[in-house]
């Protein structure tokens, strides 16, 4: 009779479980259904039409194929066959100098300003809040000021150049307006504004270092180098290689400087820019197939980066 | 009473030395540059056109600073919309209103969803976000930009509210892994009283990650107060601040209005400062509590 009854309970208490996880997994699927819908339209869908529209003229209701030609425009330009305002040689080479200028000089000096501040370096608590002003300040407010640091003859850098006696050094279509000058102009610009938002994430991840592995290797008088290489930077690798993914993949899509400086200026041309100008004048065939050696050669780049990076990487639990 | 380690006096180096004084060197220059940007833009924002104009490299000049050329921007139309600076803080508004309010909602749930209930379909989206992190997005721009002017959604709120109202991205993956790290014991002993799935999450789950959100919904504040690029594809009729003094600074190469640009950003950094200044703390701490792995 008592097995009978604890038989009927141990049912009655499955049912109730398979009712539960029932509503568990309806609850789930409710959940999930918008997000994923969205991003199949605005991710999957956008990138299969990015491939579409390369091959046509038009827009995706009207238009026709037009054999190829958006690319053969877009490597006509790369190879500097026939190059068209922003459209030339120069948009692959500048884009792809962002990556070394941003993994080797910004990242570096990203993760060196959050360990100082990690460490409380004197008045750490001001320059916590300081060094956040790049991802404060919107890009059209440092993009001008800039331009009026560096361009035209009221430039604040020619002025101090002039009184200095160095008015020589200034290019005379000014230093946008110079093959030279104008793009390196650019990486310095991207060098300044670059530590930004990695500055909270770096120090987030520096933040959940135990105490007690710091303290005690302190106690064994190491130095802080020591600690920011052999404690710090091992213990955060997974952080740094996330951070540095968004990083190359940011570098792909750079264009915003050039597009408010000077949208024209053929020296500081870039891959994105070159989708936005083209997008902006409707031209959505020129701008996908654009769009598409951007994601060909970002996906290669980027997966092969992310190997490297993983190689090196082995996760830490603390 | 416990002493935080990084107060803790180490035996000095004299490497440690040299090392300090060339990283509080480097930050020191560095916040300099961006302190003196702000101090640039406020000093030439007070000064009288004819005094720029005269010298307009000489910021420090402020003989008959005046708050004119913040008053003239609130009455004059910019841009091809005819939008003047109120209008832009009310198109600004309405945009970081909407979409901040959608952000602190359909990513928490989406991530919490992830983290707590293990389902095909959120496996299958955790996946679509790390392929996705691997394609640069700004290559899809022209065919996005495409279906937005094919659906009539271009330049409508409804077009970007829609936009921005999608669950799977860099928040979600912080959401993610918040739920998972959190306790479940309120949540077991809220299920075993009989509380449905919505009412743990809302009444439960979200509370306990408020800090988080706030810090999420103040930096997707900031970033929409400072996005051009959104409203400069998607918004050209209805121009939010960022476009707006973009617009601004056009009109100033035009017809020398110099200083009147110089308020326009001025106004437009001080909001974010204001911001920042007040949430600062929250961000940083609760951004320990998200935490960041690879």
């Amino acid at each position: 009779m008592e097995g009978a009854t604890s038989v009927a309970l141990s049912r009655i208490a499955l049912d109730g479980m398979k009712k539960k996880k029932r509503k568990d997994m309806l609850f789930a699927y409710a959940v999930l259904a918008w997000p994923v819908v969205h991003f199949l339209i605005f991710w999957l869908a956008m990138n299969i039409s990015t491939v579409f529209l390369s091959f046509r003229s038009g827009d995706l209701v009207v238009g026709a194929w037009n054999n190829g030609l958006n690319y053969i425009g877009a490597f006509k330009a790369i190879f500097g066959i026939v190059e068209s305002g922003v459209m030339n040689h120069r948009a692959i080479p500048n884009t792809f100098s962002l990556i070394p200028l941003s993994l080797l000089i910004n990242l570096p000096i990203t993760l060196i300003f959050s360990f100082a501040i990690f460490r409380k370096i004197k008045g750490y608590k001001f320059y916590q809040i300081i060094l956040f002003l790049p991802a404060m300040i919107s890009a059209t407010v440092l993009c001008y000021v800039f331009q009026m640091f560096i361009n035209g003859k009221d430039a604040v850098l020619n002025k101090l150049l002039t009184s200095w006696g160095l008015e020589r050094a200034i290019p005379v279509n000014g230093w946008l307006g110079d093959e030279k000058t104008a793009w390196p102009a650019m990486l310095v610009f991207s060098v300044w504004t670059g530590i930004s938002t990695n500055i909270i994430y770096f120090g987030s991840s520096m933040a959940r270092i135990p105490d007690g592995i710091i303290e005690s290797v302190q106690l064994d008088g190491a130095s802080e180098m020591k600690i920011f290489g052999k404690i710090v930077l091992p213990m955060m690798w997974p952080t740094i290689c996330t951070i540095s993914i968004s990083i190359v993949s940011g570098c792909f899509a750079w264009y915003m400087p050039s597009l408010l400086i000077d949208p024209s200026n053929e020296y500081i041309t870039s891959m994105g820019l070159i989708v936005i100008q083209n997008t902006k004048a409707n031209q959505y065939g020129l701008a996908s197939a654009w769009g598409v050696i951007i994601g060909v050669l970002g996906m290669i780049f980027i997966s092969v980066f992310r190997k490297i990076t993983e190689k090196g990487a082995e996760a830490l639990e603390y | 009473m416990m002493k935080n380690v990084n107060t803790i006096k180490a035996p000095s180096h004299a490497g440690d030395v040299v090392y300090k004084i060339l990283v509080s060197l480097g930050i020191f220059v560095f916040a300099l540059s961006f302190v003196f940007v702000l101090v640039f833009m406020v000093c030439n924002s007070l000064r009288p056109q004819s005094s720029y104009f005269r010298e307009p490299y000489a910021f420090w000049k402020l003989e008959g600073a005046t708050f004119q050329n913040y008053s003239e921007i609130f009455v004059t139309k910019y841009g091809r919309a005819r939008v003047t600076m109120l209008g832009m803080i009310k198109n600004s508004f309405i945009l970081i209103g909407v979409c901040t309010a959608v952000q602190a909602v359909i990513p928490v749930i989406t991530g919490y969803v992830i983290a707590r209930y293990k389902t095909k379909l959120g496996n299958f989206a955790i996946n679509l976000v790390i392929i996705s992190m691997i394609v640069p997005a700004i290559g899809s721009t022209a065919s996005t930009y495409a279906l937005m002017t094919a659906v009539k959604l271009k330049d409508t709120w409804l077009g970007i509210f829609i936009m921005n109202a999608g669950g799977l991205g860099f928040g979600m993956l912080l959401y993610k892994n918040y739920f998972a790290s959190v306790s479940w014991e309120y949540a077991e002993s809220a299920f075993l009283d009989g509380a449905s799935n919505i009412k743990v999450f809302f009444k439960i789950m979200y509370p306990q990650a408020v800090p988080l959100i706030v810090s999420m919904a103040i930096l997707n504040v900031i970033g929409l107060w400072n996005d051009y690029m959104t409203p400069y594809l998607y918004l050209s009729s209805k121009p939010t601040v960022a476009l707006g003094v973009y617009n601004i600074q056009k009109n100033a190469e035009s017809y020398g209005a110099y200083p009147q640009a110089f308020a326009a950003m001025a106004f437009m950094t001080v909001f974010v400062l204001a911001i920042y200044a007040g949430f600062s703390k929250t961000i940083m701490s609760s951004m320990s509590v998200g935490g960041l792995k690879g």
